[in-house]
C-alpha cells in the first residue's frame, strides 16, 4: 500500500544519494582529467554534448570552420574516467566505435599517446587539436577547455 | 590479386599494432577465420556446415587518405568464404570520396556502406561486435552482398539537439550491386525454382535504390535508429525442367522480378557501464513474380510481407571477457505467423515459414587487436535456410568459433 511518509523518507534518501554521487563525480572530474586544446582554438568552453560529438567523430569543425584534430590518452585511469564521465562509454565500447568508424571509411583513427606529457606536446604543436590529460598536468603550452 | 592482399596485410601487421601510415595513406584491416558446425542436415549459412567447416572467414584491408582537412578518399578490399559463395574472391567492399562541408552537411560519392539498422555498416568486421552472427532477420548473411553498399551518392550530417543529444542523418541514392555469383542471386533463384525445375540466375538488373537513415544519440546512453531501403530488381534465370511422370527434360528460361521492395528497420541500443542492450524490428514488403517460358510451369505473382525482431544483451565482465546473448524471431508472412500460408510460400510445412533462435556468445580479448569467440544457437524453423533440403530438420543447432586479428 502507498504510504506518503515512507515515500518522503525514501525520496529524501534517494536525493541524498544522488547528491553524493553527483558530488563524487564532480570531484573526480575536477581531479581526474582536464580537457586541453591548441592555442589556435577559439573556443574556451564546450558542452558535454559537443565534447561527445567531437570524440565520436560527429562534430568535426570548430566555430571558425577549422577541422578538429582529436587525440586520445591511453593512460588507463584517466582514459576510463574521461570516457565514462564525458561519453558514457567504457574503453571497450569506445574502441569498438572507432573500429566501426575506420572499417567503414568514415574517419581516421585518432592518434593515441601513452602519457600526459606526450599528449600535451602533440596538442601544443598541432593546430586545432583537442585532447585530455590527467588533472594538474597542463602547463602553458596549451589552453584549457571548460566543460559546461 | 590474393597474394597482393596478403602482402599488404602482412605489411600492415608488421608496421604497428594500431594502423599503418604510408605517405599519408592510413591502412587498416582485419583477418577473421572461423569454424562452424550445424545439425547434419541443416547447412547454414555455410553450405557444408552440417559436416563441420572451415569455409568460414572474412579478410579485409582498407586504405584512406585525407586529401585536405575537408576531403577524404578511401577504399576497402574484402574477401570472404561461406562454402558455396564468397569463396575468398576479392571484392571492392566500399570506395568513396567524402567532402564534409560542415558538421551538419557532408557529401559522399562512390560505393558507400548502407546504414541499415544499428549495425549494417560495420557488419563485416567481427571485432566490432559481441556476436559472431548478428540476428539473421536484420543482418541476413545471404543478403550481405546486396545490402552491403550502394553505388551512388549520399548526403549526411550531424545536427545538435541541445539537451536531447544529437541527430545524425544519411540519405543515399544509387544502385545496389548484386553479383551473379553471390549469395543474393542464389537466394533469388531459390525463390523462383520449383522441385522439378531448379534454376540459376544468369542476369540481374537493379533499379534505382533509395536509403534513409536517422540516428538519435541521447546523452544518457540510448541510441535509436530508423532506416529504410526502397528498391526493385529483376533478372533472368535458366535451368532444366524434368517432367515428374515421363522424366522428359526441357529447357526453362524465366524472367523474374522483385518489385517495390520496401524495408524498414527500427532499432534501439542502450549502454549502461559494461552492459549493452539492443533491440530491432524489421519488416519487408515486396512483390515477387516469375514468367516461365515453358508451358509446364505456371507463372506467378505474389505479394510478400515478412518481419522479425530481436532482443540482445551483452555484459563485459573484465577487459578480456564479455558474455552476450539474444533471442530472435523471423516470419515469412507476418499476417500468418502460425505458418498457415506455407503452401502459398512454396514450402512444405508451417515451421518452414519461421525461424526462432536462442543465442549465447562468449567473447575473449586476450591481447589487444585479437578477438576470440565461441557461439551457440538453438533454432526452431528453417525460413532463412536458403540451402534447404527435404532432410532438413525443424529443430537444429549451430555452433561457431572465430578468431579475428584487426589493426
Amino acid at each position: 500500500m502507498f504510504h506518503p511518509k515512507r515515500f518522503c523518507i525514501t525520496g529524501t534518501k534517494i536525493l541524498l544519494l544522488l547528491c553524493l554521487i553527483a558530488w563524487g563525480q564532480s570531484s573526480a572530474h575536477a581531479a581526474g582529467f582536464i580537457v586541453i586544446a591548441n592555442k589556435s582554438v577559439i573556443e574556451s568552453t564546450l558542452t558535454r554534448a559537443e565534447l561527445q560529438g567531437i570524440y565520436l567523430g560527429e562534430k568535426v569543425k570548430w566555430g571558425n570552420r577549422k577541422h578538429i584534430k582529436i587525440a586520445v590518452l591511453e593512460e588507463e585511469r584517466t582514459l576510463k574516467e574521461f570516457l565514462q564521465v564525458m561519453l558514457g562509454k567504457t574503453p571497450s565500447q569506445f574502441d569498438q566505435h572507432w573500429v566501426r568508424m575506420v572499417t567503414t571509411g568514415k574517419a581516421s583513427l585518432p592518434p593515441a599517446f601513452p602519457d600526459s606529457q606526450q599528449m600535451i606536446d602533440f596538442v601544443a604543436k598541432t593546430p586545432n587539436a583537442i585532447g585530455f590529460v590527467a588533472g594538474g598536468q597542463t602547463g602553458d603550452s596549451v589552453k584549457t577547455i571548460a566543460i559546461k | 590479386m590474393k597474394k597482393a592482399l596478403t602482402a599488404m596485410m602482412l605489411l600492415a601487421f608488421t608496421g604497428s599494432a594500431h594502423a599503418v601510415d604510408l605517405a599519408g595513406v592510413e591502412i587498416h584491416g582485419f583477418a577473421s577465420q572461423g569454424y562452424i558446425k550445424t545439425s547434419p542436415d541443416n547447412n547454414f549459412p555455410v553450405s557444408n556446415s552440417g559436416e563441420g567447416s572451415f569455409n568460414f572467414n572474412d579478410f579485409a584491408v582498407n586504405f584512406s587518405k585525407e586529401v585536405n582537412p575537408d576531403l577524404r578518399v578511401g577504399l576497402q578490399l574484402l574477401a570472404m568464404d561461406r562454402g558455396s559463395y564468397g569463396k575468398d574472391k576479392i571484392t571492392l567492399d566500399w570506395a568513396f570520396g567524402d567532402y564534409r562541408v560542415t558538421d551538419w552537411l557532408g557529401f559522399r560519392a562512390g560505393k558507400i556502406k548502407i546504414p541499415l539498422g544499428l549495425y549494417n555498416e560495420s557488419r563485416d568486421n567481427d571485432a566490432a561486435r559481441t556476436f559472431i552472427f548478428l540476428p539473421q532477420n536484420e543482418y541476413y548473411d545471404y543478403e550481405r552482398d546486396s545490402v552491403n553498399a550502394i553505388t551512388g551518392a549520399s548526403i549526411y550530417g550531424s545536427i545538435p539537439a541541445g539537451s536531447a543529444g544529437t541527430v545524425n542523418y544519411q540519405f543515399q541514392v544509387g544502385t545496389t550491386p548484386i553479383p551473379l555469383d553471390g549469395a543474393s542471386a542464389r537466394n533469388y533463384s531459390a525463390y523462383i525454382s520449383t522441385v522439378d525445375a531448379p534454376l540459376t540466375t544468369t542476369d540481374v538488373n537493379s533499379s534505382t535504390a533509395f536509403v534513409h537513415h536517422l540516428e538519435w544519440r541521447t546523452p544518457v546512453g540510448v541510441r535509436a535508429t530508423f532506416s529504410g531501403l526502397h528498391t526493385s530488381f529483376d533478372g533472368t534465370a535458366t535451368g532444366i525442367y524434368t517432367d515428374p511422370v515421363t522424366s522428359a527434360t526441357t529447357p526453362v528460361t524465366a524472367q523474374w522480378k522483385f518489385d517495390s521492395w520496401h524495408r524498414y528497420i527500427l532499432g534501439v541500443e542502450y549502454l549502461w557501464n559494461d552492459l549493452t542492450l539492443a533491440t530491432e524490428y524489421q519488416r519487408d514488403d515486396y512483390t515477387v513474380s516469375a514468367d516461365y517460358q515453358n508451358p509446364a510451369l505456371e507463372n506467378f505473382t505474389s505479394r510478400q510481407a515478412s518481419d522479425g525482431w530481436y532482443v540482445s544483451a551483452a555484459y563485459r565482465f573484465t577487459d578480456w571477457f564479455e558474455l552476450g546473448g539474444y533471442y530472435t524471431e523471423i516470419y515469412a508472412d507476418r499476417h500468418h505467423r502460425n505458418g498457415s500460408t506455407f503452401e502459398d510460400l512454396g514450402v512444405g510445412a508451417p515451421w518452414q515459414t519461421w525461424q526462432k533462435e536462442k543465442v549465447l556468445t562468449l567473447r575473449f580479448d586476450p591481447v589487444r587487436n585479437l578477438v576470440l569467440k565461441v557461439e551457440g544457437h538453438l533454432i526452431d524453423g528453417t525460413w532463412n535456410m536458403s540451402e534447404y533440403t527435404d532432410a532438413s530438420k525443424r529443430n537444429w543447432y549451430l555452433v561457431a568459433t572465430k578468431a579475428t586479428v584487426f589493426f
